[in-house]
């Protein structure tokens, strides 16, 4: 009977910590105290990409504390992309963002599909 | 033997608490500056967008600042947008938006939340729009 509950047991134990460390497949992703400058120009095309930062955890999570983030878009074609900040959690993690300054600019230039400034997913 | 019992099952269910607890968005203390000058932006975001697919939102104590110059924007969002989440907070926030000789066509500019008919906002409260 003894052998019996300790098997029990361990099954829920190992059974609890499995369904727990699904979401967190992915880990912690942290970005603390961070300077980022991106500046794209000249007649540049941007397509299906991220211009500036760009943080994912997949399963995971993410934080960003006290980061700069400048992003200068300039004469360039933008289409299916972010520019400026993007921090994205798949499949149930999740994203903190705090004491984050983030300046995007863009000048002269065609944005289509996109994300402009700050985008948390 | 009951105290092990007891200690396994709430281990248990901690676990499966903390499983649930996850897909929260929390954006606080923000300061975002977006310019755009002499550009044509079109199906996209301008500013600050939060999205979450399911879980709580919470956008607080941010600023948010937009400066539109001599752009055509149509079809997109300017501001500060949430999009989804099943409990969603908005408070506290700042948002500045500045345009000028623009042309603007089908574009939600200010604080707002797209949501589905399921989804509930908890408060849009106290913030700054102008």
């Amino acid at each position: 009977m003894k052998k019996i509950n300790v098997l029990v047991s361990g099954l829920l134990i190992f059974g609890a910590t499995s369904l727990f460390a699904a979401p967190t497949a992915g880990g912690v992703v942290e970005v603390d105290n961070v300077i980022n400058t991106t500046s794209v120009t000249g007649g540049s095309v941007v397509d299906g990409s991220s211009v500036g930062a760009r943080i994912t955890a997949d399963s995971g999570n993410v934080e960003v504390t006290n980061v700069t983030n400048t992003t200068s878009v300039n004469n360039a074609t933008v289409t299916n992309s972010s520019v400026g900040l993007t921090a994205t959690a798949t499949a149930g993690g999740s994203v903190n963002v705090n004491n984050v300054t983030n300046e995007t600019t863009v000048d002269s230039s065609s944005v289509t599909d996109s994300e402009i400034g700050l985008a948390i997913d | 033997m009951k105290k092990l019992y007891l200690a396994i099952l709430s281990f248990f269910i901690m676990n499966t608490v903390m499983l649930f607890a996850t897909g929260s968005v929390v954006v606080e203390d923000v300061v975002n500056m977006t310019s755009i000058s002499g550009s044509t932006i079109t199906n996209s975001s301008v500013g600050m967008k939060i999205k979450a697919s399911n879980g709580t939102i919470r956008v607080r104590n941010n600023t948010n600042v937009n400066n539109i110059r001599n752009s055509t924007i149509s079809n997109s969002a300017i501001g500060i947008v949430g999009e989804g989440g099943d409990n969603v907070e908005i408070s506290n926030n700042t948002n500045l938006t500045d345009i000028s000789n623009s042309n603007i066509n089908g574009v939600n500019i200010g604080i707002g939340n797209n949501i589905s008919d399921e989804d509930e906002i908890n408060s849009i409260e106290n913030d700054l729009l102008e």
